[in-house]
């Protein structure tokens, strides 16, 4: 914790080191609660298991041992042949693409709205926020049609460009709540002070409040990027060409009107679900850091 | 000079200042109002709008008023998907987050202290993972668990003498059950990361203290943990009920609304009216009162929220 | 933190260039300004699939100026967003679509689709397109079986009992030809224990498994009742009932999976596939899954014992009212359906609705033999009923919902209710 003014509003969260430092005695309980804890864990990745396990397996192995059974021996074609099936790698690149921009501008959004509703304490600021919170609760079908229309006007439609727009507008409504949240509890000595020197609002903005709350703003970037790589809807509406779709959609290639094979749908769920492993591994610590609410009382 | 009045003039410029700089906070409004007139508030005029016409979604539109206001509140399909979405909501929301409280504190006070950080990134990390992957995905891997026959609960259940375990999808009295355990798997991810973190914030102090006068975890987290924690417990209630009350892609993909309507939800009936019967009209009608619905549910739950201590 | 943040970028931005020069290099050839013709199917590992793409590869040659752009689309996202895909700026040239009143009369409705009378004129169609086939392919006012051609057909399908030869020969069962001598063979083998038939209660196989029975029961004027609304239909009639009832005695008398209303379509299939059971009344999409997997026992296939079968022409070919190349799209159309085509088709075991038949006659292989003579058997006996779904739109969801609930409490009265409810409230 070397950034006193972090310390200052309590984020006194996680320090990396703080398992190697010095580990409490274990006791009996403490093994009894490790033991729970891990079993808890393992009941959640079975059924990530399960697609590895399945992905793997020849379709009449699936078919004979069932989805639990361990593969007689390992067969690569499932995967091999959806990669090449869908492109894999532009679907990959496309994915990026959105959620990149998407977690980038969303993110952007929200915090200017945060801040002038969470540090600027704008008049009518629960107006505005009540306005982007009909944002947060409206169901997406509801906007595909108006949505679809509107996307052909401006010629943004079948572009992957539509969804950053798209995206980036619902998920900043989402994060001008928590931003403003975080915001509210900024400790207003440090504001106030910032305040009688004369800095203007945009120096308050970037000289002190980004430094202190981008960990927030990267975490929620993090969750915006994982959300928007899984949507389905609107990118199945408004992406035409298979050259401009994303890998959630192309994971539908595996199942027809009556038709669909298991392993195929392993390897494609398999392939579906790394890169958002990777991607969270990558970041899971600032995930875990920044969504501290920061709330300071 | 008296000091009394070095402070008020210090507090007359303050609150000068204060009041320009203001009004220069509206800029920042902006973009984000921008954005939301084009990209919501536009659509969401044009689906109230159609709520009051009989549309198929291509041909010319035709007024009816409030027919499909009426039709919609004559509807019992509408009202049961509502108490659907009502045992959603244990689904997503409360059980999710009493466990992610729990399991949040056991790790804090547990798996982090005892066994380092190693351990505890682990066990967060295949907390979080349902959250990370396509509904797709989800459905597919579910229901080779849920499978009566064949499926790994079942099997399970057998093996431990249940001779007649339940059909989980198959049956209208156990399907919401069985699209809920899978959400209370899907939300945990969420409700963990955001409690484990709000429990960084929390002084060490106070459960010193606590302990020094001999309270037990227990007792300390009840006290303690519960009360410090009050603003992340909203939030994630606010947040995770509206996503239950819309909860549409596990309906669709998992079970299409049956066995009969029992799985029935407002969202689904909305997509089933927009896209499958082409009642754009009827549903943007049930979208429009779906919205009001949660708008008036997350103002209310906003103000609580307010008056607990978080403060805007 | 802020390391490590860096570093994350640094990886993505590597990742990202990585990925962009790859897309670089595959699109990279298609450079020159040609014109173009873009062309959409969804058939995979079909026999459709194979004969299609021979006759592109032929299109390709034949037209060394056009660049053709093939997408292999989603079958759910031509459900879902059909109409929106063909009213939109990127519009194909040329489309298989799905048939019926939802999917291709909706669009015709919207005047999405281009009529190809002209087209069937100038090419002749009405030779190899039997009043029979092409009424699959016309529409009025959304509603199919009469008026312009908006799409066509160029194969058959149907849904039919496949059985396990093996376990016929067991238990001493013959293939049943009454209605009568199939429920003896049910109740044999569920005497020598063995539940008779593999059915997924949650997916799509009971939709076809009741519209079979009630197809079995039904004459062609009450299928034209049922699908164009000629006359009011009675869900409590005698073909709507005796389906309800037949699945519910079958259910109570333990002729199904256990649990069969929470079993999905893949794991009946594989129950039959793995020899567990000896039937399953399933269509002919699953011959080439059946080929590949049922390896373990001898199979056949015979129709359902009764009047109607369920089963109608395949998917149509159409082309967008948007298309800019209706004339190649109307050629590629004209290929599909020559002998050259059909034949092959038939060869593959598809169901080709213009083969020469002195070829068909010549076809080897076991499944196309199979396939082409039990069609032969149901064409030769009356017809085809369609499928049960197209009436109405989203009535597949509710005859699916419908029959889960039948499965699992058995109770007749309620399906019919449902099911009549639902079709009354959207017919047009």
């Amino acid at each position: 914790m070397s950034n006193p003014v972090e310390s200052a509003i309590g984020r006194k969260i996680w320090s990396p080191n703080r398992g190697k430092q010095n580990l409490k005695r274990r006791g009996v309980s403490s093994w009894l609660v490790f033991a729970t804890v891990i079993l808890i864990s393992l009941v959640w990745l079975f059924p990530l298991w399960m697609a590895l396990v399945n992905a793997i397996k020849t379709p009449l192995d699936f078919l004979h041992h069932g989805p639990l059974a361990l593969p007689r021996h390992i067969f690569l074609k499932s995967i091999q042949a959806f990669w090449t099936d869908v492109n894999f790698p532009q679907k990959l690149l496309n994915s990026f693409i959105v959620s990149f921009f998407v977690a980038l501008f969303g993110v952007a959004i929200s915090f200017l709205s945060a801040f002038a509703i969470g540090i600027g304490r704008i008049r009518g600021r629960y107006f505005v926020l009540g306005l982007f919170m009909v944002a947060f609760t409206v169901p997406q079908e509801s906007l595909v049609f108006p949505l679809y229309h509107l996307s052909q006007q401006v010629h943004l439609y079948n572009s992957v460009w539509v969804l950053v727009v798209i995206f980036s507008v619902i998920y900043s409504a989402f994060g001008t709540y928590m931003l403003s949240v975080v915001l509210g509890s900024f400790p207003t000595e440090i504001l106030e002070a910032a305040k009688v020197d004369g800095a203007s609002p945009r120096r308050i903005l970037w000289n002190i409040v980004l430094p202190i709350v981008r960990p927030t703003m990267f975490a929620l970037g993090t969750f915006f990027f994982v959300w928007v790589w899984n949507e389905y809807l609107i990118p199945l509406v408004l992406l035409a060409d298979n050259a401009n779709q994303t890998v959630s959609l192309s994971l539908g290639v595996t199942s027809g009107q009556y038709t669909s094979d298991p392993t195929t749908q392993a390897a494609a769920a398999l392939l579906g679900i790394i890169p958002s492993v990777i991607f969270y591994l990558i970041f899971q610590r600032t995930l875990s850091r920044g969504v501290t609410l920061g709330a300071v009382k | 000079m008296s000091t009394v009045e070095v402070v008020s003039e210090r507090q007359k410029r303050k609150n000068r200042s204060r009041r320009d700089s203001r009004a220069s906070y509206y800029w920042y409004t902006i973009p984000g109002i921008l954005a939301f007139v084009a990209v919501i508030g536009y659509p969401l005029f044009q689906n109230v709008k159609t709520s009051f016409y009989k549309w198929n979604g291509y041909g010319t539109p035709r007024y009816i008023g409030w027919k499909n206001y009426v039709d919609l509140f004559h509807d019992a399909t509408f009202w049961a998907s509502f108490a659907h979405a009502a045992e959603f909501i244990a689904a997503m929301s409360l059980v999710p987050t009493v466990l992610g409280l729990l399991f949040g504190a056991l790790i804090f006070d547990f798996v982090s202290p005892y066994f380092g950080q190693g351990w505890t990134t682990f066990v967060r990390a295949s907390l979080f993972m349902p959250q990370i992957i396509p509904i797709t995905v989800i459905s597919i891997l579910w229901n080779w668990l849920l499978s009566p026959n064949t499926g790994v609960f079942n099997t399970v259940l057998k093996s431990v003498g249940i001779h007649n375990p339940p059909n989980w999808l198959g049956n209208s009295h156990t399907a919401v059950l069985s699209i809920s355990i899978m959400l209370v798997w899907i939300q945990i991810g969420y409700t963990v990361t955001i409690f484990v973190t709000g429990m960084g914030r929390i002084d060490p102090a106070l459960h010193e203290a606590a302990s020094l006068d001999g309270a037990n975890w227990w007792q300390r987290f009840r006290v303690i943990t519960l009360s410090q924690l009050a603003p992340e417990i909203s939030i994630v209630i606010l947040t995770t009920a509206v996503a239950a009350i819309k909860i549409f892609a596990p309906v669709q993909i998992m079970t299409g609304g049956g066995p009969g309507t029992s799985t029935y939800v407002p969202a689904f009936f909305s997509y089933f009216n927009f896209f499958t019967t082409q009642k754009v009209g009827y549903g943007s009608a049930i979208a429009t009162v779906l919205m009001v619905i949660l708008s008036v549910l997350a103002v209310a739950m906003f103000r609580f929220q307010n008056r607990k201590g978080v403060d805007l | 933190m802020k390391f490590n943040a860096k570093k994350a970028l640094r990886v993505v931005a590597v990742a990202s260039v990585a990925a962009l020069a790859t897309t670089a290099v595959s699109t990279g050839a298609h450079a020159a300004p040609k014109k173009t013709f873009n062309i959409w199917w969804y058939e995979k590992g079909t026999a459709m699939a194979t004969t299609w793409n021979d006759a592109l590869t032929e299109f390709k040659k034949a037209h060394p100026d056009v660049q053709v752009n093939f997408q292999l689309k989603t079958w759910a996202q031509l459900q879902n967003a059909g109409n929106a895909l063909l009213s939109s700026s990127s519009a194909p040239d040329l489309s298989e679509w799905n048939k019926g009143n939802a999917t291709a009369g909706s669009a015709s409705q919207a005047n999405l689709l281009t009529d190809l009378t002209p087209y069937a004129a100038k090419y002749k169609w009405d030779k190899v397109l039997v009043p029979s086939v092409k009424l699959y392919g016309q529409y009025t006012n959304g509603i199919m079986g009469a008026g312009k051609l908006y799409g066509v057909p160029s194969y058959g399908e149907y849904v039919s009992w496949f059985y396990n030869k093996d376990m016929f020969a067991k238990y001493g069962v013959a293939v049943p030809t009454t209605f009568a001598q199939l429920e003896a063979a049910l109740a044999k083998f569920q005497a020598a224990g063995v539940p008779p038939i593999a059915l997924a209660g949650k997916d799509y196989l009971i939709v076809h498994l009741a519209y079979g029975l009630v197809a079995s029961q039904a004459s062609l004027q009450w299928v034209r009742d049922f699908q164009a609304f000629a006359h009011p239909v009675n869900f409590s009639g005698p073909e709507w009932t005796f389906a309800a009832k037949t699945i519910s005695d079958w259910n109570k008398a333990g002729y199904f999976e256990p649990n069969v209303s929470g079993v999905d379509a893949a794991t009946a299939v594989a129950d039959f596939q793995k020899g567990t059971y000896p039937l399953l009344f399933g269509g002919t999409w699953l011959d080439q899954d059946m080929q590949a997997k049922a390896t373990s026992f001898k199979w056949g296939k015979f129709a359902n014992p009764g009047k109607l079968s369920v089963g109608s022409a395949g998917n149509l070919l159409v082309i967008p009212a948007k298309s800019k190349q209706k004339d190649l799209a109307a050629e590629f159309i004209n290929m599909v359906l020559s002998t050259k085509y059909q034949n092959e088709l038939a060869k593959l075991g598809g169901l080709p609705i213009a083969a020469d038949p002195k070829y068909v006659a010549t076809v080897k292989d076991p499944v196309a033999l199979l396939t082409n003579t039990v069609f032969s058997s149901i064409v030769k006996k009356q017809g085809l009923a369609m499928y049960p779904d197209w009436p109405v739109n989203g009535y597949y969801n509710n005859l699916l919902a419908a029959g889960t609930q039948l499965l699992s409490d058995n109770d007749v009265a309620a399906y019919e209710k449902s099911t009549g409810d639902f079709y009354a409230a959207n017919k047009p």
